[in-house]
C-alpha cells in the first residue's frame, strides 16, 4: 500500500505504532503545549503591564512583582523549547552539510544527522536528568526567588519538562533520521527543516 | 581548552544546533573535569535566564508582532512615501524611513525585512524600480533594526556582558541614523544613473497618512521616551510596548486582532524559544570559562602578541565577518562575547563601543551570503532569487562597511551620546 502523492509506503506494523506516537506526541505539543505555553507568556506580559500601570500611575508595586513576570515569562519559554525542538527550529550551521549534499555526499550528510540526533539527546536527557536532583533539593529547602515569595521549584520543574520533552522530541527525530540513512522515509508529514527568523 | 574549542568547532561544523554545539561541548568537559560536578549544567542554564532584564527580549519581539498584526506598518510605509515619495526613486528613501521607525518598535532585523518585503517591494516595481535595487534596499533597510534601538542583538550582547542597556540603546542611535543615510547616499545615485520615477507631493495626502500613522509613530516616542527620559528600565519599555500594542490592537480591529492574539503569542513564544534556549547553553559555557578563567588566559596571549587595542578590533572585525557568512547574528554573539568581551577589557576598550561594533558587524553579515538571513528573508517574501537579492544589497554593504570603518577609527561617534545624556539623566 502506497501513498500515491509521494510514493512513501504507508506505515505497517511497528512503524505504523511510532508513526502513531510521534502524531500524537506532536498534536500534545502544537495543539496544547504551544497553546498553554502562549497563555502563559501572554499573562506573564499582562502582569509586567498591570506592574507598570501600579508603579507609575498608583505609586504602588507588589514585593514579587518582577520575580513573578520573570519566572512566568520563563516558564513559559521552558516548556516551548520541546514545540521548537519538534519543528528543528534551534539555530544551526548548516553550511558544511548543504556543501556535501550539493557535491552529492547525500548518506553522509544523513549518517551526520544521526550523529547529531544522538549528541542531542544525550544533551537534553542529561540535563532533564540532572535537574532532577536540583528540583528536588529546592522543593526540600524550600527555596525562593530573590523577592523572598515566590518558590522557585516548580519553574525548576518546567525547565526539566522542557529538556524531558525536548529529549522525547529527538528520540523521534533519532529514528527518522535513522531511517533516512537505511533509505526509508518516515514522518513524512514531520518537518524536517523550518526557516527561522531572527 | 583546545579539547573544548576543537569539540565545539566539529559540532558546530556538523550542523548541531548551536546551543547543543555549546552546552554539549561544556557538559563534556565538565563531566571530565574531576573538580566541577555535572549538575551545575542545569543549574548555570536557569540562573542565566532567570534575570528581569532578559525579559525585555520577550517583550520588545512579543511588541513587534503585535505591531505587525494591527496593520500599522502599511501605514507607516504611506506615511513615509508621503514624506518623502515625490523625490526620484522617493519610495526607496520612504523603504528606509519605515525601516528606521519599524525598527524602533520592532528589534528584529529579519522580520523587518520579511515585513518590508512583503509591503515594499510589490510597489517598488509598480513604480518601474528595477528588481536587484527593490530587493536590495530592503535587504539592506532591514539591518538598520540592528542599530535602532530597542534592539534584540544589542539586549544580548548587555545581558551576555552585563553592560548598561540603556548605554547600548544610545549608542546606536548614531550609528543607526549614519547607516540610513549611507544607504540614502546610494539611493541618490541609483536614482540618478537610472531616472527612476518621483511620486507627487500632496498635502492633503501627508496630513492624511500622518493621522493614519501617528499611533505607529507615538509608540517609540512614548515607550523609548520613557526609557531615554529614564523612566522605565529596558524590561519596562518592552513591557510598556505590548500594552501599546495590545491596547491599539484591540481599539483598531479588536475582533480579527483578538482572533490572531493566540497565533501572534506563539510566534513571539518561538522566537523566544530559539534565543532562550542558546542564551541558556551561553550560560553553561560561559559557567565553564569562568570556572576556568580561559579567558584571562586568552587576553594574556593576545597582550602577548602586542597587539593595540586598535589593531585587535581590526582582527576581531576581520573574523566577526567571516564568521557572519556562515552565522547568524545571534549565534556570533553567543560564540564570540564571552570569551571577546573580558579580553577587551583588558586592552582598555571600551565596552560600548564594543557591542555597537559587533552590532554593526552582525547588521552587514546580514546581508553577505551564504548565510545572510535577511537576503534569504527577502527573497522568500518577494520571490526574487537570493543572486539578485545579494547584487541589490552589494552598495548597500559597500556604505555600510564605511559606517562600520568611520565608527571603528572614532568611537565617540558610538559614545558621544551615552556619555553625554545618559550620565545627565542617571548622574
Amino acid at each position: 500500500m502506497t501513498d500515491s502523492a509521494t510514493d512513501i509506503p504507508e506505515p505497517v506494523g511497528i512503524d505504523l505504532a511510532i508513526d502513531r506516537a510521534y502524531r500524537g506526541l506532536h498534536f500534545l505539543l502544537d495543539k496544547v503545549v504551544a497553546r498553554i505555553a502562549a497563555v502563559i507568556l501572554l499573562c506573564g506580559t499582562l502582569l509586567a503591564c498591570i506592574e507598570i500601570v501600579r508603579r507609575y500611575i498608583l505609586g504602588v508595586v507588589f514585593d514579587w512583582g518582577q520575580d513573578a513576570v520573570t519566572y512566568v515569562s520563563i516558564a513559559a519559554v521552558f516548556i516551548y523549547f520541546a514545540v521548537t525542538q519538534a519543528s528543528r527550529s534551534h539555530l544551526a550551521v548548516l553550511a558544511l552539510l548543504e556543501l556535501l549534499r550539493r557535491r552529492g555526499y547525500v548518506r553522509t550528510v544523513l549518517a551526520i544527522r544521526v550523529f547529531v540526533s544522538g549528541i542531542s539527546l544525550t544533551l537534553f536527557t542529561a540535563l532533564a536528568y540532572w535537574g532532577l536532583p536540583a528540583v528536588e533539593r529546592a522543593e526540600k529547602l524550600g527555596r525562593t526567588t530573590q523577592s523572598m515569595v515566590i518558590l522557585i521549584w516548580p519553574f525548576q520543574a518546567c525547565l526539566v519538562i522542557g529538556f524531558g520533552l525536548m529529549a522525547l522530541v529527538t528520540l523521534f527525530h533519532l529514528y527518522q533520521d535513522v531511517q533516512a540513512v537505511r533509505g526509508k522515509t518516515v514522518f513524512p508529514w514531520a518537518p524536517v527543516e523550518e526557516g527561522i527568523e531572527i | 581548552m583546545g579539547a573544548l574549542g576543537t569539540g565545539l568547532i566539529a559540532l558546530l561544523a556538523l550542523g548541531a544546533p548551536i546551543g547543543v554545539a555549546l552546552g554539549g561541548a561544556a557538559v563534556a568537559f565538565i563531566l571530565y573535569d574531576p573538580v566541577l560536578s555535572a549538575n551545575t549544567a542545569f543549574r548555570a542554564f536557569f540562573s542565566f535566564v532567570n534575570k528581569y532584564t532578559l525579559m525585555a527580549i520577550p517583550f520588545f519581539i512579543y511588541a513587534g508582532f503585535l505591531m505587525e498584526r494591527t496593520g500599522l506598518i502599511s501605514k507607516l510605509f504611506k506615511f513615509a512615501d508621503a514624506i518623502i515619495g515625490w523625490l526620484p526613486g522617493g519610495f526607496a528613501y520612504a523603504t528606509l524611513i519605515a525601516a528606521v521607525l519599524f525598527g524602533a518598535i520592532s528589534g528584529s532585523s529579519t522580520a523587518m525585512a520579511a515585513a518590508m518585503g512583503v509591503i515594499a517591494y510589490p510597489e517598488m516595481i509598480r513604480r518601474g524600480y528595477p528588481v536587484w535595487m527593490a530587493a536590495g534596499v530592503i535587504a539592506c533597510g532591514g539591518g538598520i533594526a540592528i542599530l535602532i534601538p530597542p534592539s534584540i542583538t544589542l539586549i544580548l550582547f548587555g545581558i551576555i556582558t552585563e553592560e548598561s542597556i540603556v548605554k547600548l540603546f544610545f549608542a546606536g542611535f548614531v550609528p543607526g541614523i549614519m547607516l540610513a543615510i549611507s544607504d540614502a547616499i546610494i539611493i541618490v545615485f541609483i536614482a540618478w544613473r537610472l531616472k527612476l520615477p518621483a511620486g507627487e507631493f500632496s498635502l492633503g495626502n501627508l496630513w492624511h497618512s500622518t493621522v493614519e500613522a501617528l499611533p505607529a509613530i507615538l509608540m517609540p516616542v512614548f515607550v523609548l521616551g520613557g526609557l531615554y527620559g529614564g523612566v522605565f528600565t529596558p524590561t519596562e519599555a518592552g513591557a510598556a510596548s505590548c500594552a501599546y500594542a495590545l491596547i491599539y490592537g484591540l481599539a483598531a480591529r479588536r475582533g480579527a486582532f483578538l482572533r490572531e492574539l493566540l497565533p501572534t503569542t506563539m510566534r513571539a513564544a518561538n522566537l523566544t524559544a530559539i534565543v532562550f534556549f542558546l542564551l541558556g547553553c551561553v550560560g553553561v559555557f560561559q559557567f565553564l570559562l569562568a570556572n576556568k578563567g580561559w579567558p584571562q588566559e586568552v587576553a594574556s596571549w593576545v597582550g602577548a602578541q602586542g597587539l593595540s587595542s586598535m589593531g585587535f578590533l581590526i582582527v576581531l572585525l576581520a573574523v566577526l565577518l567571516v564568521l557572519s557568512m556562515f552565522l547568524t547574528g545571534v549565534a556570533i554573539l553567543a560564540l564570540t562575547v564571552p570569551i571577546i568581551y573580558p579580553v577587551s577589557l583588558t586592552l582598555g576598550i571600551d565596552p560600548i563601543h564594543l557591542g555597537i561594533l559587533f552590532a554593526l558587524a552582525v547588521e552587514m553579515g546580514g546581508v553577505i551570503p551564504p548565510v545572510g538571513l535577511n537576503l534569504f528573508a527577502v527573497s522568500g517574501t518577494t520571490g526574487v532569487p537570493v543572486t539578485r537579492v545579494m547584487k541589490g544589497a552589494i552598495p548597500f554593504l559597500c556604505t555600510d562597511g564605511i559606517v562600520l570603518v568611520l565608527v571603528l577609527l572614532f568611537p565617540i561617534l558610538a559614545l558621544w551620546l551615552p556619555n553625554s545624556i545618559v550620565q545627565s539623566v542617571f548622574n
